[in-house]
């Protein structure tokens, strides 16, 4: 079966490499349903995988930006859906939010910024380092997989890995300044730290470019990224690997109680 | 990898990173220390470092050094080079293919994947990818001229003598000191059975590469085919030098065969009706001098008896007498001839 590669304005269909073309059928050789892959300006992540619903036996990997490196990230989403439709339908489970954690994070930005912003705003705020945290734990213990995975099985993206990966480690430093310090919530920030210097050190050995992780290991997340990192390779002991990737992450990371495997 | 700059907490640094006496923030201690441990982190990276204590924090900056001058795509060909060099194929393959699909005209990435269809049995297209490298390489002469020689092995592979010899002839015109394309045309102009142009291309070839020993056998192949009695004893003293060079394998064992077929030659060379009898017994002479000999004394002899042998040898002069140190007693040039003719 083929691709279906519904391209946007600015990327025509063969501006995706054949490698990639390839996987996506893998992908739906392995799933048993098509997948499209969608161009949209407006997305706030660079990628992400919408699954099949009943209504719409069609997964959709969706990227934001035209050019080059699109090939890489449509690859790296093609390779986690990969894996997750490989897991038995029966067996199929969705990260969802608990609120006692949900708004433990809230009422702590709320004491943070108390009498310099609105609850409202304290709210909002919360919710989205709640979420992006949450994100972060779900998609980057596979996503080190996945890099692993593409660079091993599919070496003709190795040129756009290297610079999407060197890019991603560079944007990620951002959360090592001061004002991000003291502008997050003390566990927000410690997780999220973490998770960067496991991906500084995964790009930095994939890549063979030691100098990516000398911030972290400065910063002394040295020993927690390389655990997070050892995890990512263990080998499965069920059928759904990427649970049990992120529930040991969650578990080094202190996260163990802010999320909740759910059936779709 | 690009530059980068990052701030810490200095009571965030990892103090056991640091040597004793020097692990407490604030200190000038500590900021030597830090300074020295990014200094050693970085120096394998070149470029400028800068570490500034401020307000509690470390400030990190480095900038790798400028690059040099090189052309588009030279970073992915930094890498991929030494994979061709190790002739890792299958991992520079689909390198090159992204490459090309990033940068469609690049040279190096037509040249590499052209060369690798060629010799992969993908002729057709192996000459696509190579037309295409012989214009994309067009600033560069020597680049160029290696396309085109490529080009023309393709082209010869698939049976085009025609494109072979117009791109090899293309490339002696951009690069005149191309050993390879002169030689590739001396062998082309041979096939077509132009043996003093080919001779002439194989002397340029050699005055290009003095040391190029398949140069050499192709001219003394050349030079028999022209005239194999007027040019006997040039032949023979350039497949000797061959020889010297390369005594095992499959040069020495064509070389062999050529001098072989000089030998044979000369020993005909007066006996258009047959074998002369006295050479005939003395071969068989020296079939069973050689037998039950072991390989280093045998080597020594034929070598010895080569080296003589350079200099000429009047295998019609019946009174020639010569000595040898690897074996004992006179020898005539006969004898000797025989000596060379059975031992190759």
């Amino acid at each position: 079966m083929e691709a279906l590669i519904s391209p946007g304005p600015a990327m025509p269909a063969h501006a995706l490499l054949p490698a990639v073309n390839r996987l996506l059928q893998k992908v739906e050789e392995a799933g048993g349903l098509p997948v499209m892959v969608v161009q949209q300006d407006d997305l706030e992540d660079l990628a992400t995988v919408r699954l099949a619903t009943r209504e719409q036996q069609i997964h959709r990997i969706i990227y934001r930006d035209a050019g080059e490196p699109s090939s890489y990230h449509v690859a790296f989403e093609a390779a986690l859906l990969l894996r997750i439709v490989q897991v038995p339908a029966e067996q199929q489970v969705i990260l969802h939010e608990t609120r006692e954690a949900r708004e433990k994070v809230i009422s702590q930005v709320e004491r943070m910024f108390k009498g310099q912003i609105s609850l409202a705003q304290a709210r909002s705020a919360g919710l989205q380092y709640y979420d992006g945290v949450l994100l972060r734990l779900r998609s980057t213990g596979p996503g080190l997989w996945a890099d692993r995975w593409l660079f091993e099985q599919v070496p003709e993206l190795r040129g756009l890995q290297a610079a999407v990966l060197q890019s991603q480690v560079q944007e990620n430093l951002f959360c090592l300044e001061g004002e991000v310090e003291r502008l997050t919530p003390t566990a927000v920030l410690q997780a999220t730290r973490a998770i960067n210097a496991a991906c500084a050190f995964h790009c930095a050995g994939l890549l063979g470019i030691p100098p990516l992780a000398i911030p972290y290991q400065a910063a002394g997340f040295e020993t927690l990224a390389k655990e997070l990192i050892a995890i990512t390779r263990a080998e499965p002991a069920t059928a759904d690997p990427d649970r049990e990737i992120v529930d040991s992450w969650a578990e080094k990371l202190g996260l163990s109680r802010w999320y909740a495997w759910k059936t779709p | 990898m690009e530059g980068t700059a990052f701030s810490i907490d200095e009571a965030s640094f990892d103090a056991s990173l640091l040597p004793d006496g020097s692990r407490t923030p604030g200190s000038e201690a500590f900021h030597r220390a830090v300074t020295d441990y990014f200094q050693r982190l970085y120096a394998g990276m070149g470029g400028h470092l800068s570490v500034v204590f401020a307000a509690g924090r470390i400030e990190v900056a480095w900038e790798p050094a400028p690059p040099e001058p090189a052309g588009p795509g030279a970073p992915a060909m930094a890498t991929i080079g030494p994979l061709l060099q190790q002739r890792r194929f299958d991992e520079a393959r689909p390198l090159l293919e992204t490459l090309l699909q990033l940068q469609p005209e690049h040279p190096e990435a037509l040249y590499n994947l052209g060369v690798l269809a060629s010799e992969e049995g993908r002729l057709e297209e192996a000459r696509l990818l190579l037309r295409r490298a012989v214009i994309a390489n067009a600033p560069d002469a020597h680049a160029q001229a290696n396309a085109q020689v490529a080009l023309a092995l393709a082209a010869m592979r698939l049976g085009d003598k025609a494109e072979a010899r117009q791109a090899l002839e293309a490339a002696i015109e951009v690069e005149p000191g191309n050993s390879f394309a002169l030689r590739s045309l001396g062998r082309l102009l041979v096939i077509a059975g132009a043996y003093a142009a080919a001779v002439e291309r194989f002397r340029q070839a050699l005055g290009a590469a003095p040391d190029d020993l398949i140069a050499t056998i192709n001219l003394a192949q050349a030079l028999l085919q022209l005239d194999p009695v007027e040019h006997r004893d040039e032949s023979d003293r350039l497949l000797l030098r061959v020889i010297e060079a390369q005594p095992y394998g499959e040069l020495a064992d064509r070389t062999k065969d050529l001098r072989s077929s000089i030998a044979r030659r000369d020993l005909r060379a007066d006996q258009p009706d047959g074998l002369r009898q006295d050479a005939v017994s003395t071969c068989l002479q020296a079939l069973q001098l050689f037998e039950g000999m072991d390989r280093q004394r045998f080597l020594a002899v034929l070598s010895e008896v080569g080296a003589v042998g350079q200099g000429g040898l009047q295998i019609n002069e019946p009174g020639t007498s010569r000595s040898l140190k690897t074996l004992p007693g006179s020898w005539s040039d006969l004898a000797l001839a025989c000596l060379i003719h059975v031992g190759m």
